[in-house]
């Protein structure tokens, strides 16, 4: 039996931090199957989960923290960093996603990896705006994209006048890229050179 | 992810969120909980000097976001 084929998961909610489990090397795992079944069969005896709820929030921790230390993922001794010239009432502001989001049309995203992006005109009906990406829970994003990319809020904002104005265009990633080195050397420069050249002084990015 | 790993990527300005996955800006259907969030990212946007990590302390489904929203204009 393979502890791993076992983590398998609707990829919902729930499972969000429980699916990192996977990164545990497979003596971890059996530890973790063997205290589940424990902590599961004791719970049914005193119909009491509060010590499964526990043991299921420990183990998400230690996940998160060996995905942290894990030398696959990308880190930086340091990075950089410009201060805003000039209040944002007087910026020009875009919005960029990491969602997977794509305008119907537009060729969807490989969400087998990868690090191209697609212009997202900010008039784009959101009936027309789709989702391609299978690694995170999109069942909130394809009820209300605003909720991981709030385009409809940005409009809102240069109406309040709270920023100068919304870049006419928005840039859309899909964040799963196992291998980054095309996205870092090419695309992601290209997409900011692009709204450098049209203008924008800030972004907003949201990850998901 | 928590701020550790944003601290470690460097990156020039972070807000950490605890929602799940997949809604970094916040519930949908609920504007106010995503105008909140993104108030954040303009404030420091504006406020940062340095590079700057900084956790919301926001709970999932616990907030009355209208009220937050108000609050946070008044500041």
């Amino acid at each position: 039996m393979d502890p791993k084929a076992l983590l398998k998961n609707p990829g919902t909610t729930p499972y969000a931090r429980l699916k990192y489990l996977r990164s545990l090397p497979e003596e971890k795992l059996q530890e973790f199957f063997s205290g589940l079944f424990r902590h599961a069969t004791e719970g049914r005896e005193h119909q009491d989960w509060s010590a499964l709820d526990a043991y299921l929030e420990e183990w998400e921790r230690l996940a998160d923290t060996h995905l942290q230390e894990d030398d696959g993922w990308v880190h930086y001794d340091s990075g950089p960093f410009v201060p805003l010239a000039r209040p944002l009432a007087e910026c020009r502001v875009c919005l960029v996603t990491t969602g997977g989001v794509y305008v119907e049309g537009q060729e969807p995203f490989d969400v087998r990896g990868d690090w191209s992006y697609r212009l997202i005109p900010r008039d784009t009906p959101r009936e027309r705006l789709r989702i391609a990406h299978d690694k995170y829970d999109t069942a909130g994003a394809l009820e209300d994209i605003n909720c991981v990319f709030p385009y409809e809020l940005m409009a809102e904002l240069e109406a309040a006048r709270r920023i100068r104005e919304f870049a006419e265009i928005a840039y859309g990633f899909m964040g799963y890229i196992p291998e980054p080195q095309a996205l870092i050397e090419e695309t992601a420069p290209q997409a900011a050179r692009h709204a450098r050249e049209a203008g924008v002084e800030a972004a907003v990015i949201g990850t998901t | 992810m928590d701020v550790q790993y944003y601290e470690r990527l460097r990156l020039p300005r972070s807000i950490v969120v605890r929602f799940p996955y997949g809604r970094p800006f916040g519930r949908e259907h609920e504007p106010d909980n995503q105008r909140v969030v993104l108030e954040h990212c303009l404030r420091l946007l504006e406020s940062a000097r340095g590079p700057t990590v900084e956790p919301l302390p926001y709970r999932w489904r616990r907030e009355d976001w209208t009220a937050v929203l108000a609050s946070l204009h008044s500041r």
